[in-house]
């Protein structure tokens, strides 16, 4: 049998790697500018498409295969980029090109000037760096990306129309100082920054350089009803930046769980950047307060919102296992506001095949003690007859349908049999779980038995007789007696 | 294989709804768990009354030894110790939860179990029938209004005693202008403290006299919320359609007032208005300081039955109680416990010379917790009852270790001794067990327990016996999520800080 699975699996392996590899395409070659520096003397041999509009930028793979022919030089897959500039810069070569011509004098002026490194030999290339670019545009090169918001669209697109881009592209770009401080992330921070120059509908050029709507839309559960994130553009590549967030300094106060909700106020202004209506949900399972409702629900464009890990609350002492009942009478609003139905059902319906933690190992053997003074009240998870009488059933401790049977079992006290009353009216619960009605009706009934009255301090029987005189026909049959 | 077949329609049930639902949003968690259970109790038998003989304490007993007790009829009678019964019971739950549903603000809920028992003796209680439903409802929440309908569980004083359930639908409304919240709700209810109606045989495995219809019933809630005070008045009447007489009608008060930062007032009583009696009721007054919390309270038990039965005309009288608990935290690493209450019974008005019956009682217990390093935890604790009817002192002792976030291992043992008031028993039992825990992932989870117990019945006659067992456990916990599910923000607080 493991030899015929494991014969599967190599097949299966075997048939997927060579899929695999079927639909993987062939590497490209990279042109090694260096390898071929004794071949060219001038870049405009084969990007003659920089300065002239008319020529092509790239070179062919036709014109490579000059050589590379498979006979004087291997065969070579280079092929010409097509489709959009891997990039977010707004560069044009050919402007650039002409400024550099109107300005011959102010150094050689050629390719090498962005291209190569300082001193670099011939054809070692390099794309060129920011400092470079800022040099010309009289900004201070070591704040390239602490600039004024003013001064992206200079060199830049927007993000969104660059998508040319990768991903891993995307996730290198440098993170403005900007960004480290403190309270970038509050909407003092990052939130103001963002507002346009050109009112509520424009975004700052600043972001738009780096981030796109999905960006954003993975914290800001309101993107659409944020303008300034509107105005971003948007394509799926730019989502791979990481986006750090963390949670606002409120969130970490020893006291936030108990407080949050007058944090939050009427309107959860502060609230509805992060949070769903589900967000709160999770922890709110019954009712949503007011502040919860005002926020928008999850659904298509929106995120479900932050993950909501609740703390304990001062109340829940090392003892609230066994206290908790009255509380949660009180306010069962505020226990669904941390826990969902599923935590009071693993006790308080409990589950065959799993012994439940709320009682201790040994309880099957010590419960008497509790059961017939009810430490708690039993019943709130437990059914007499499904839970106590079945199993008392089994382990032979249910009354034998003869008194005199079951007058062996309570041996405690030789006279047990006829002085059971005290016994019975203060552990009636405890009878009940071995003893059916008929067994104390043997005697206790005005009808069949022997006539001893049942009957205590409390019993109202014109009460009970009004809601159910079938109670009492029980054992009075018609001829209830009247006071 | 009946078992089976509905194990595997559950699962193809719930798979079904989620694939087939249009949801934006769904969970689905599945819990299974097993153990391996016994137990010996005794069986009834008799022997002539010319055979018995005179025991060494002068009582009467069997020629085998057994004290028995004899009625001046032809037999007397006695227990024997029974058989082992062994049982191997197992649940798979089900939880669904589904939101977005094309309707904003609908979402539907269900969670179901499925039971059996592998020895396929079924001794554990709870293993039938095999399906059973706790929740499964769709609720819609528009505002601040919310409609449910399905089974639903209702939580709250008069729920069934805390938590019942009923096959009808609720309607509730949270007011904005003043801080009131509104319920009302109807339906077929169950049974109390269980999640089948009372027309199932299983909650009346002895065959006593069973209703053969459902109970209605109708009931109403407010809630009120203050910054300083959560309050919820409770009506709720039950009634037999069959007769139209009333199975239950009850009314219940629960408050809690927070006059303090760390100070709380929690309260409450139930009233039976088809009895007229106060049935239970308790106070709490509670001090929660960061490593103290203390506690103080007063409570008032009296037990509650359905006016389908008779027990309610034998006057089962109430105990009142005072009570308190400690817990102080003298260490980083240290933490102390106590906790105890008394109690006594308002007088029974029962006449019984012969028979002295305790009518108060105590419980107290004191544990201790040492943490000395993050990954272990130790604790250790003592109990003692001196309770009518039964009393229990023992010792447990727990240490555990968590070498990693997601594997705990735990070994544990204790004593205790239990002597019954009304028959000659003193249990004994020892025990000593293993678990392990183990989150594989966020959706995944297993466990397992071991378990030996050793376990005496004194007596001095020949009904002592002693016996052992090992118990087994199983558990494995699975949880799917939908992909919108999965795309959140970060955690609001770090995984594991709860404090």
């Amino acid at each position: 049998m493991i030899r015929r699975i494991g014969v599967t699996l190599l097949l299966l392996g075997s048939v997927a790697g060579v899929a695999f590899a079927a639909n993987r395409p062939a590497p490209q070659d990279a042109f090694n500018h260096r390898e071929h520096a004794k071949l060219f003397v001038s870049c405009a041999t084969c990007h003659a498409g920089v300065e002239q509009p008319a020529e092509a930028f790239f070179p062919t793979a036709v014109q490579c295969a000059t050589c590379h022919d498979g006979t004087t030089e291997r065969k070579v897959t280079w092929q010409p980029r097509v489709g959009p500039r891997a990039t977010n810069l707004a560069f044009d070569h050919q402007q650039h090109s002409v400024v550099r011509k109107g300005r011959r004098g102010t150094g050689n002026n050629t390719c090498a000037d962005c291209h190569t490194p300082t001193r670099g030999a011939w054809m070692t290339v390099r794309g060129p760096e920011a400092g470079q670019c800022l040099t010309c545009h009289k900004q201070e090169p070591a704040k390239h990306v602490s600039l004024p918001d003013t001064a992206c669209a200079t060199c830049h697109v927007p993000l969104s129309k660059a998508t040319g881009f990768t991903s891993e592209r995307i996730a290198l770009f440098p993170q403005p100082t900007s960004h480290a401080a403190p309270d970038f992330q509050a909407q003092a921070g990052h939130g103001v920054q963002a507002k346009g120059p050109g009112g509520p509908n424009v975004v700052a050029t600043s972001c738009a350089t780096c981030h796109v709507q999905t960006y954003c839309a993975a914290c800001h559960v309101n993107a659409p009803e944020v303008k300034e994130i509107q105005a971003l553009g948007n394509y799926a590549a730019a989502t791979a930046v990481p986006h750090p967030a963390k949670a606002p300094a409120s969130h970490a106060a020893a006291d936030f769980e108990e407080k949050h909700g007058a944090l939050a106020g009427d309107g959860a202004k502060a609230c509805q950047t992060c949070h769903t209506q589900e967000s709160c949900a999770a922890c709110h399972n019954a009712v949503l307060p007011a502040a919860a409702r005002r926020l928008a629900h999850a659904g298509p464009g929106r995120a479900v919102g932050a993950v909501t890990l609740a703390k304990l609350p001062s109340s829940h002492s090392p003892t609230w296992k066994e206290q908790h009942g009255p509380a949660a009478a009180a306010s069962m609003q505020s226990c669904t506001s941390c826990h969902v139905r599923e935590s009071c059902l693993a006790c308080h319906v409990p589950t065959a095949g799993k012994q439940i933690d709320y009682h201790p190992a040994s309880y099957l053997t010590r419960h008497p003690a509790d059961a017939y003074t009810r430490a708690n009240s039993c019943a709130e998870c437990h059914n007499q007859g499904q839970f106590c009488q079945s199993c008392h059933q089994q382990a032979g401790v249910v009354a034998q349908r003869t008194l005199l049977g079951a007058g062996g079992y309570h041996d405690g006290n030789r006279q047990f049999f006829v002085g059971h009353g005290q016994a019975a009216r203060q552990s009636l619960e405890s009878c009940a779980s071995c003893h059916v009605e008929r067994d104390c009706l043997t005697c206790h009934s005005a009808q069949k038995g022997r006539g001893f009255s049942p009957h205590g301090p409390g019993f109202d029987a014109e009460r009970l007789l009004r809601k159910n005189p079938q109670l009492c026909i029980a054992c009075h049959g018609t001829a209830i007696p009247r006071r | 294989m009946g078992t089976l077949r509905g194990l595997a329609m559950g699962l193809l049930a719930a798979g079904t709804l989620v694939s087939a639902a249009p949801a934006q949003s769904w969970r689905l968690r599945f819990d299974a768990s097993g153990q391996r259970v016994a137990f010996r109790g005794l069986r009834a038998d008799s022997v002539l009354e010319s055979s018995v003989l005179t025991g060494p304490t002068g009582g009467p007993v069997s020629p085998d030894g057994f004290a028995v007790r004899c009625f001046n009829e032809a037999y007397c009678h006695f227990y024997r110790p029974g058989d082992i019964r062994r049982g191997m019971p197992a649940t798979l739950s089900t939880d669904l939860s589904m939101w977005g549903l094309g309707v904003t603000g609908l979402r539907v809920r269900v969670h179901a179990r499925l039971n059996t028992d592998l020895s396929g003796d079924r001794v554990w209680p709870g293993v039938t029938p095999a399906l059973q439903v706790a929740e499964a409802f769709a609720e819609y929440r528009r505002g601040n209004m919310t409609v449910q309908g399905g089974r639903l569980l209702d939580q709250g004083r008069l729920g069934n005693s805390g938590l019942g359930a009923i096959d009808g639908g609720r309607l509730a409304v949270q007011l904005d202008r003043v801080p009131l919240d509104l319920a009302v709700y109807g339906g077929w209810g169950l049974a109390r403290g269980t999640i089948l109606p009372v027309t199932s045989p299983a909650v009346n495995p002895l065959m006593d006299w069973a209703p053969a219809v459902r109970q209605l019933v109708a009931g109403a809630t407010v809630g009120a919320r203050f910054s300083r005070l959560d309050a919820q008045l409770e009506y709720r009447r039950e009634v037999d359609p069959s007769t139209d007489y009333f199975v239950a009608e009850r009314a219940g008060l629960s408050a809690q007032y927070r006059p303090l930062r760390r100070v709380s007032l929690t309260g409450g009583a139930d009233y039976d208005m088809a009895q007229g009696q106060l049935g239970t009721a308790e106070v709490t007054l509670a001090y929660n300081a960061p490593r103290l919390w203390a506690t103080v309270g007063a409570r008032h038990y009296r037990p509650y039955f359905d006016l389908w039965t008779v027990w309610g005309a034998f006057s089962p009288v109430p105990y009142r109680g005072v009570n308190g608990s400690l817990a102080v935290g003298v260490l980083p690493t240290v933490q102390l416990r106590a906790r105890g209450e008394w109690f006594r019974y308002d007088a029974s008005n029962a006449i019984t010379p012969t028979v002295d019956v305790e009518d108060a009682g105590w419980r107290a217990a004191f544990e201790a917790t040492v943490t000395p390093r993050p990954q272990w935890t130790v604790t250790g604790s003592a109990h003692a009852e001196q309770l009518p009817g039964a009393s229990s002192r023992g010792v447990d002792a727990r240490v555990s270790w968590q070498p990693r976030e997601a594997v705990t291992l735990s070994l544990a043992g204790g004593s205790l001794e239990r002597p019954l008031e009304l028959r000659f028993q003193d249990a004994g039992l020892t025990w000593f067990g293993a678990t392990a825990n183990y989150r594989a992932t966020d959706r995944f989870s297993i466990g397992a327990t071991a378990d030996r117990y050793w376990e005496s019945r004194d007596r001095p006659d020949a009904g002592a016996f002693d016996w052992n067992q090992w118990r087994f456990g199983l558990r494995a916990s699975l949880t799917l999520k939908s992909d919108a599910d999965r795309w959140v923000l970060p955690p609001a607080r770090p995984l594991g800080r709860t404090r």
